[in-house]
């Protein structure tokens, strides 16, 4: 291993291997973030949210997860680094092409995306984790499956690793009681600045993946100019470059734009 | 017609360099690029003055050493051509056209346009041997290569190496030359005898030399005069992939 990485191209095919790690990770935390879209009063966020929060598969993911992002950046920041280092004098005039804007500034973009998970983290990691959460408790009616009132309450039923909680099931209703990260969420989208600052992420995201994705397969070989390689453009322009920064972007946007309604 | 050129001018590898302008009246737009070169190179040495350093060979397109990078096009903005194939008709009367030295960490500047392209040669080497026996001439279909396969390993040998991939390249990188010279003999049974060897010492030579990493962003392919396709790359990528194993 510590040999492959002594060479260029091996350097590379690391880097691609992280970035495709974190394409799987975008599409899974996207799925889960969709959940903020259920019309249930948070309640199937919260659940999740609690679920991610105590799952030990996920707590170790979550580590490999990490590793990935600070490999990525640093093996990403050291290649940029060399590669600007190999043109000591740069060109008067150089023209670019018909080579795209995401290829030529994938340093750029992804130091972006980088501050961006810095933020992100500091926003809803670092409260859910060490944040004073306000609580929140459903009541479901049992017979007719609808949420029949919810109520923010004082954490009193809570285990010993500090999270939660009861589902209470008696004849005719279940009681559950959640952290209510949901709010958490709501609240801080009501910053236009911070809704802004992710749209604005989520472009450069569309943008670092938009050549990444293809780009990453072809550190792996894969030949572009064939039918895989086609069929790789595309999943990588239609689903990293388009429908998932698009689905992220809508989540700030949504919040802001509902609370600005309800004020 | 007339042109105003604006020309790299650098006395040796250990000065700074920098732009000189120079009017020419009179050029004929037929032309090579080159040859307007030594119109202006005639009237500098009638006028007394140092003529500008540029390499030259063959003058018909498959030597590779004319090294101009004109107007932000390594050849100038023509597909599929080097230097001494682009005319003057592609340029307008009055134009002002900016020709530089390829500019990369391993191509240092020997003189004016003249870099020192050596590092490519290097690379070359040290992919050592292939296994060919020599002796009496051998029956031509003893080793049965598909007509396939001899198209894309001749397509791949067509690199004059002449460093318009590693000019274009905005990391200065190598990789379609070196994927090239790799791939003219992957793709031959000849070849794939020293694979594993020749790809990890040529590998090696070529990040030693200073060249840059790929992007993958397809520059080096769309400015190579026998544009050699980016595949070789993705190719030489598989390729070191099943030789670490």
């Amino acid at each position: 291993m510590n040999t492959i990485l002594n060479y260029s191209i091996g350097r590379k095919i690391s880097l691609s291997l992280m970035g495709l790690f974190l394409c799987l990770f975008l599409i899974i935390h996207l799925i889960g973030n969709l959940k903020l879209f259920n019309n249930d009063l948070g309640l199937s966020f919260n659940q999740y949210s609690d679920f991610m929060s105590n799952n030990v598969f996920i707590k170790i993911s979550s580590w490999i997860l990490y590793f990935a992002i600070l490999y990525h950046t640093i093996i990403g920041g050291y290649i940029t680094y060399n590669n600007y280092k190999s043109r000591p004098i740069k060109y008067l005039i150089q023209k670019k092409n018909n080579i795209s804007i995401s290829s030529r500034n994938m340093g750029i973009a992804g130091s972006i995306i980088f501050i961006f998970i810095v933020v992100h983290m500091a926003n809803f990691w670092w409260k859910f984790k060490f944040g004073n959460i306000p609580y929140i408790q459903y009541v479901r009616d049992i017979q007719s499956g609808y949420l029949a009132s919810y109520e923010d309450v004082l954490p009193v039923l809570m285990n010993k690793n500090g999270h939660l909680i009861q589902n209470i099931s008696n004849n005719y209703e279940i009681i559950y009681t959640y952290k209510n990260s949901y709010r958490v969420v709501s609240e801080t989208f009501k910053n236009p600045f911070l809704v802004i600052f992710y749209g604005a992420s989520m472009i450069a995201m569309s943008l670092h993946l938009l050549h990444g994705f293809k780009s990453a397969f072809m550190t792996l070989g894969l030949k572009i100019n064939n039918l895989y390689g086609h069929i790789i453009h595309l999943i990588g322009w239609l689903f990293f470059g388009l429908l998932i920064p698009i689905g992220f972007a809508s989540i700030p946007i949504y919040f802001y734009i509902v609370n600005f309604f309800t004020k | 017609m007339n042109i105003n050129l604006k020309v790299w001018r650098q006395k040796n590898m250990n000065v700074v360099g920098s732009f000189v302008n120079y009017k020419l009246s009179n050029v004929n737009p037929n032309m090579s690029f080159l040859e307007m070169f030594d119109m202006l190179n005639e009237k500098l040495i009638s006028q007394k003055e140092d003529p500008i350093a540029f390499d030259h060979d063959c003058r018909e397109g498959i030597c590779g050493a004319c090294s101009m990078f004109i107007n932000g096009y390594p050849h100038g903005n023509k597909h599929g051509v080097t230097t001494c194939q682009l005319h003057m008709r592609e340029f307008t009367d009055n134009q002002t056209i900016v020709v530089e030295p390829w500019r990369a960490k391993a191509f240092p500047v020997i003189k004016d346009l003249i870099v020192d392209r050596s590092s490519l040669d290097r690379i070359i080497s040290s992919g050592g041997f292939v296994s060919l026996n020599t002796g009496s001439a051998r029956d031509a279909n003893e080793i049965l290569i598909s007509k396939e396969d001899a198209e894309e390993s001749l397509s791949a040998a067509s690199c004059i190496g002449c460093g318009a991939c590693v000019a274009a390249c905005k990391n200065a990188s190598a990789m379609l030359f070196v994927g090239a010279k790799i791939y003219q003999f992957s793709k031959l049974p000849q070849g794939k005898i020293e694979e594993k060897k020749r790809i990890k010492s040529m590998l090696k030579q070529m990040d030693k030399e200073n060249f840059g990493h790929c992007t993958n962003t397809g520059a080096c392919s769309a400015e190579c005069p026998k544009e050699i396709s980016l595949d070789v790359i993705s190719s030489l990528n598989k390729d070191f992939i099943k030789s670490s194993f």
